[in-house]
């Protein structure tokens, strides 16, 4: 009698699973699909994606996406800046530039992470107005 | 929008890079309840942008993930019974629900240890019932092995997929490690129930 008991118990437990399993599977594909949708998720190939990366099919970063925890040597490698542009620009005194954090800049700065930012993002525009008008000037 | 730790953990990850990411997953695969799949999905979404190598963020992962897996099994099948003998608990390892639990694990050791490897939470318990149940590294290797590449190479792909939009992909991860995790908790469940039936209706020997 308790042996029928637990099997069908194990039986109530399995089926259990296997619809939890295939609930979490239906909303996994429903993500996936509202990301395919918006576009932020592109099936292909790994060399297919790294071709489309570096032929610029996909937009450059823009500054909006900079956020305080991104370290400088990231910001450099993503805006393709120099490495010392962003240290002159910013006067930065901190010696671990650019394995620093923006909000630690920002702190050591004494500002707030908004108003630093706001900063940083008019240093890399200006740069970006620079080096277009250098690379476009005969 | 990130939370503070989620800032934390991005921060580390771009200041201690390869080297952080092995000690995640070490740590993670070993016992230690630290974001290991995270730090994965993130490096290689930020390998898409080329600030990491994403071959390297993966090989990286695996070989942490292995290690610490390796390394739980390894503590447990040396120290394990003398640690619970030390604690009185050796004898219920013997018999009652740890000793059915192990028999499992002797019999029937591959698809457990192979689908625990997408469960971060179960999967360093999964490694020391490997150790106690004395299971040999041949047997525990290849599905070890087999499970850590299938869950690096799925989600590092998700993670270089979406690269730069990885925050609006949080929820599709999410849902994909839960869907994982109740797919090998589901299939390991019928494995045991099996398992089970055949034992009570006198068909199973244990093995010597």
């Amino acid at each position: 009698m308790k042996r029928t008991y637990l099997r069908i118990l194990g039986m109530i437990i399995i089926s259990m699973l296997g619809v939890s399993a295939l609930v979490a599977g239906a909303f996994a594909l429903r993500q996936y699909a509202h990301l395919r949708e918006g576009d932020a998720l592109r099936p292909g190939s790994l060399r297919e994606l790294r071709h489309l990366r570096q032929s610029g099919s996909i937009p450059r970063a823009d500054t909006g996406s900079i956020t305080p925890w991104m370290t400088f040597a990231y910001v450099n490698h993503v805006f393709g800046l120099p490495e010392g542009y962003l240290h002159e620009t910013l006067a930065i005194k901190n010696s671990a530039y650019p394995r620093l954090t923006i909000a630690r800049a920002a702190a050591d700065a004494h500002m707030s992470e908004a108003a630093y930012l706001g900063q940083l993002r008019t240093a890399i525009n200006t740069f970006r107005t620079q080096d277009h008008a250098s690379s476009t000037t005969p | 929008m990130i939370t503070s730790f989620t800032a934390f953990i991005l921060s580390e990850l771009l200041l201690y890079q390869y080297p952080l990411l092995f000690t995640l997953a070490f740590l993670g695969a070993f016992a230690f309840p630290v974001p290991s799949t995270f730090s994965l999905v993130m490096a290689s979404a930020l390998s898409a942008n080329g600030y990491f190598d994403f071959y390297l963020v993966a090989g990286t992962a695996l070989a942490g993930n292995i290690a610490g897996d390796t390394a739980g099994y390894l503590v447990a099948r040396r120290f394990g019974i003398i640690f619970f003998d030390r604690f009185g608990f050796g004898r219920k390892l013997a018999h009652g629900f740890f000793g059915s639990l192990l028999d499992f694990v002797r019999a029937r050791p591959g698809l457990l240890i192979f689908s625990s490897r997408f469960m971060t939470e179960i999967n360093p318990a999964v490694n020391v019932l490997a150790g106690l149940a004395h299971i040999p590294y041949r047997r525990y290797g290849p599905f070890e092995i087999a499970g850590e590449t299938v869950y690096v190479a799925l989600f590092s792909l998700v993670g270089y997929a979406l690269g730069d939009a990885w925050q609006s992909g949080q929820a599709f991860i999410s849902w994909l490690g839960l869907c994982l995790s109740l797919f090998g908790v589901f299939a390991v469940s019928v494995q045991v129930f099996l398992w089970w039936l055949r034992r009570h209706r006198g068909g199973y020997h244990e093995n010597p």
